[in-house]
């Protein structure tokens, strides 16, 4: 069990309360596939990936990315257990999705980057490494039902 | 992996935009670096950690330093490194897991002071401008 402290889970909440989860979680993803292109093996069936402003704009990226997000925040709200949280979640990544685990953590780099650029001054070093767990310990128990 | 032209226009603009901060980016990103990563901080066992460290201050001047010198001969950073490179691969031997986290953190001081500027694609020429500059500098390792 991930111990947190008193101060990482403050961070995290209020950080957390101030996301707007469609953008950002649309934002997080489309940056995923542009930065990482090889990650967009996974998305044969979403269309025009074609350049930046098309997966930008994709209606099926963004769609996507509201999924992911929001599924981040079961997480969040289960912080004393996020690797029973993710169970399910993980069977499937692994058994129906095929996906390299290596993407979950750079999806979460991806995250961290989304909201430095959104909160600034106010991501504090603390509040970074405080995520950076935070999405570590995600793609751990998302990958952890892995066989 | 290869910087497109596209991707050294975007470096060089996103460098002009950080302009005379870059030692102060330096200075960010190795604080980041050292909160969010502590096992960075074992290279550094003889730093005074505290904010406002002098030596972070002076180390980070010379990443930045390193940086900008990379990005002003950006079609031959091995020729321009070549130095930095032996050092890393002779004396420091810094695990090359390092550089991603290094890079990670500059992202993040850029997205922080810069984030208008960083666009998903200059996001990505900067990412892989970052992951190259950390292949020269492993690149003697063995």
């Amino acid at each position: 069990m991930v111990h947190w402290t008193a101060e990482e889970k403050q961070l995290i909440s209020s950080i957390w309360s101030k996301v707007n989860v469609e953008e950002c979680g649309a934002e997080a993803l489309a940056r995923l596939l542009i930065v990482y292109p090889w990650t967009q093996r996974f998305f044969s069936s979403f269309g025009n990936l074609s350049s930046p402003t098309a997966i930008c704009g994709n209606p099926k990226v963004r769609a996507h990315g509201k999924k992911v997000l929001t599924s981040f925040g079961e997480a969040i709200k289960n912080l004393d257990n996020i690797k029973a949280t993710y169970t399910k979640l993980s069977e499937l990544h692994c058994e129906k999705l095929h996906v390299d685990p290596e993407n979950f953590r750079l999806l979460g780099d991806i995250l961290v980057i989304v909201l430095a650029a959104h909160f600034t001054k106010d991501f504090t070093p603390a509040c970074q490494a405080t995520w950076q767990k935070l999405v570590g310990v995600v793609a751990h128990a998302l990958a952890y039902k892995y066989h | 992996m290869v910087l497109s032209a596209n991707d050294k226009t975007n470096v060089k603009g996103i460098f002009a935009k950080i302009g005379g901060q870059a030692d102060d980016y330096g200075t960010e990103t190795l604080e980041r670096m050292f909160a969010t990563y502590p096992q960075t901080k074992t290279y550094f066992p003889h730093f005074d950690m505290s904010r406002g460290s002098g030596q972070i201050k002076a180390h980070g001047k010379k990443v930045a330093g390193a940086l900008i010198e990379a990005v002003n001969h950006i079609d031959d950073i091995a020729g321009a490194l070549s130095k930095l490179s032996d050092l890393h691969a002779q004396k420091l031997r810094v695990d090359p897991v390092n550089f991603k986290l290094l890079g990670q953190c500059f992202l993040v001081v850029v997205a922080i002071h810069n984030a208008a500027a960083l666009t998903p694609e200059v996001h990505a020429s900067l990412d892989k401008f970052l992951c190259a500059v950390g292949n020269v500098l492993t690149a003697k390792y063995r």
